[in-house]
């Protein structure tokens, strides 16, 4: 019976609370199954008539639109399209468009620089026995197109040790023409990494000397030479370089070549061992390395440009103008 | 909108990169080299043929072989040799020179064909590799025909620096060991 008793009050209160329950469950359940079914009837009044104009008083995308169809408008000399209002005369262009990088965003001539190619000079220190060095013009057009002509002067002398003769090939000039893409285009001029295809060409001679034969079974032993032959080679080089600003105007940069020959003339007495801005016959590949000196002729006076550009986008006053230096790299 | 400045050591490192990476090929390009992949010498080789209904390569036993005018009338090849090709070295300070092909075998001895070369001799620089070597255009062959029944000069009569061969003699079967 106590035990009875003792459980019986909370039951009842259990019993109590349960319609309580209930109830703010029906209250809850009626409530968000009214706001599903909520029908709206709309009242015209003074607030919801400019409704629409308020609520798009902040979209500067339809703001600008409204501007471009009632202003005119330029190309300014970096491409962008310059906004004129025509009632109070302020100037400025549409950041959506500032936001694509133009097509060319250095100048024509960007610059032009000078560049002397060191790498046989130095590999003749090392015992290499055939180059000797170049000097190349090149013009930097927008920082992008690099049109390039070489001129250089070319020797070998050699003596292979264990064989039979002295190769000789006295100083003779050679010329490419050709053309870099700098990759990195509309990155800062400083750095290039250039693709380039290069027409080599040259005119030399080359003589064999101190040549001896040893024919065993006739029993002769052979002192002759090779009389001076000329030739003229033509080839192709594909050109892969790197060009580093390393101080003020000094640049230096590597450039790795797979070179072929196109046409070589033809000899009674053998090909050619070396020649004059090829290199060997017989290898395909090449390298030079060029200390370059650099005229900035279009970067000077690009570098004191600025822009005005409204950034409706980012303030509130679409009349607000940021100034941007878009040369600030140079 | 700045575009980032680096200073000299970024510039520096980048460049030793690439040089590395430029030199490192080269250098490993350059340690090997392809060598003298052909002769150092330019001499004619000649190959035995026999005559029957299909000509085929025989070795032949029982000749000495050896050139009109040698200082110290050396033999090249002895008769005690078999030999299915035979090399003819010519004199690279004259013009023509004649090999003799003794027959000392049952039947032929005291025989023998005689083959005169006229060519040229041109001095040719093959590779840096080869070195110099004398080419022979060869303007005539002549021969007796006692056992040669006749000699074919293959390709463009031009004696290289290449192991090939490059005359054929046809000879009367039956001094011929078949092959």
């Amino acid at each position: 019976m106590s035990h009875h008793h003792s459980l019986h009050p909370r039951r009842a209160s259990l019993l109590r609370l349960l319609p309580a329950t209930m109830l703010v469950a029906l209250v809850l359940g009626a409530a968000f199954n009214g706001r599903g079914q909520r029908r709206v009837t709309p009242v015209n009044t003074p607030a919801t008539t400019t409704q629409h104009i308020n609520a798009t008083a902040g979209d500067t995308a339809r703001i600008n639109a409204v501007r471009r169809a009632t202003m005119a408008h330029y190309l300014n000399e970096n491409g962008f399209t310059v906004y004129v209002d025509t009632l109070d005369g302020t100037e400025w262009i549409d950041s959506t468009s500032v936001l694509k990088l133009p097509k060319m965003k250095y100048p024509l001539l960007q610059d032009l620089s000078i560049g002397v190619n060191i790498w046989d000079g130095v590999m003749r220190a090392f015992g290499q026995k055939y180059g000797l060095g170049d000097i190349s013009i090149k013009a930097n057009l927008h920082n992008r197109y690099q049109p390039t002509f070489e001129v250089g002067l070319g020797m070998a002398k050699n003596t292979p040790a264990a064989l039979n003769f002295t190769y000789r090939s006295p100083l003779a000039p050679y010329f490419r023409l050709g053309a870099d893409y700098n990759i990195l285009y509309n990155s800062n001029p400083d750095y290039q990494f250039l693709a380039g295809l290069r027409y080599g060409f040259s005119r030399f001679n080359y003589a064999l000397d101190n040549v001896t034969i040893t024919n065993g079974y006739w029993q002769q032993d052979i002192h002759t030479s090779i009389p001076s032959q000329s030739s003229t080679a033509g080839w192709l080089e594909v050109c892969l370089g790197l060009k580093v600003k390393l101080v003020g105007p000094v640049s230096a940069g590597w450039t790795f070549k797979y070179h072929k020959m196109l046409h070589l003339s033809k000899a009674a007495q053998g090909q050619p061992w070396y020649i004059p801005g090829f290199g060997t016959r017989g290898s395909n590949i090449a390298a030079a390395f060029s200390i370059y000196y650099t005229l900035p002729v279009g970067a000077n006076k690009k570098a004191s440009q600025k822009v005005n550009i409204a950034d409706a986008d980012t303030s509130t006053d679409n009349n607000a103008a940021t100034q941007v230096d878009i040369n600030a790299q140079q | 909108m700045t575009l980032p400045k680096y200073n000299i050591l970024h510039r520096l490192a980048a460049l030793a990169t690439f040089s590395l990476c430029s030199i490192l090929p080269m250098w490993l390009g350059g340690c090997s080299s392809d060598g003298c992949l052909e002769g150092q010498t330019a001499i004619p080789l000649a190959g035995f043929y026999a005559l029957s209904d299909k000509p085929h390569a025989v070795s032949v036993t029982g000749i000495a072989v050896y050139g009109i005018g040698q200082p110290g009338d050396s033999i090249l090849y002895t008769p005690d040799q078999s030999l299915k090709q035979i090399y003819l070295p010519l004199s690279s300070l004259n013009t023509s020179c004649q090999w003799v092909i003794a027959y000392e075998m049952q039947g032929l001895d005291g025989l023998a064909d005689t083959l005169s070369f006229h060519y040229s001799p041109v001095l040719t620089f093959v590779s840096n590799d080869c070195g110099c070597v004398y080419h022979y255009h060869i303007h005539s062959l002549q021969y007796t025909r006692h056992v040669v029944d006749s000699i074919a000069i293959v390709g463009d009569s031009v004696i290289h620096n290449i192991d090939t061969e490059m005359l054929k003699i046809y000879m009367k079967v039956d001094p011929v060991m078949p092959n």
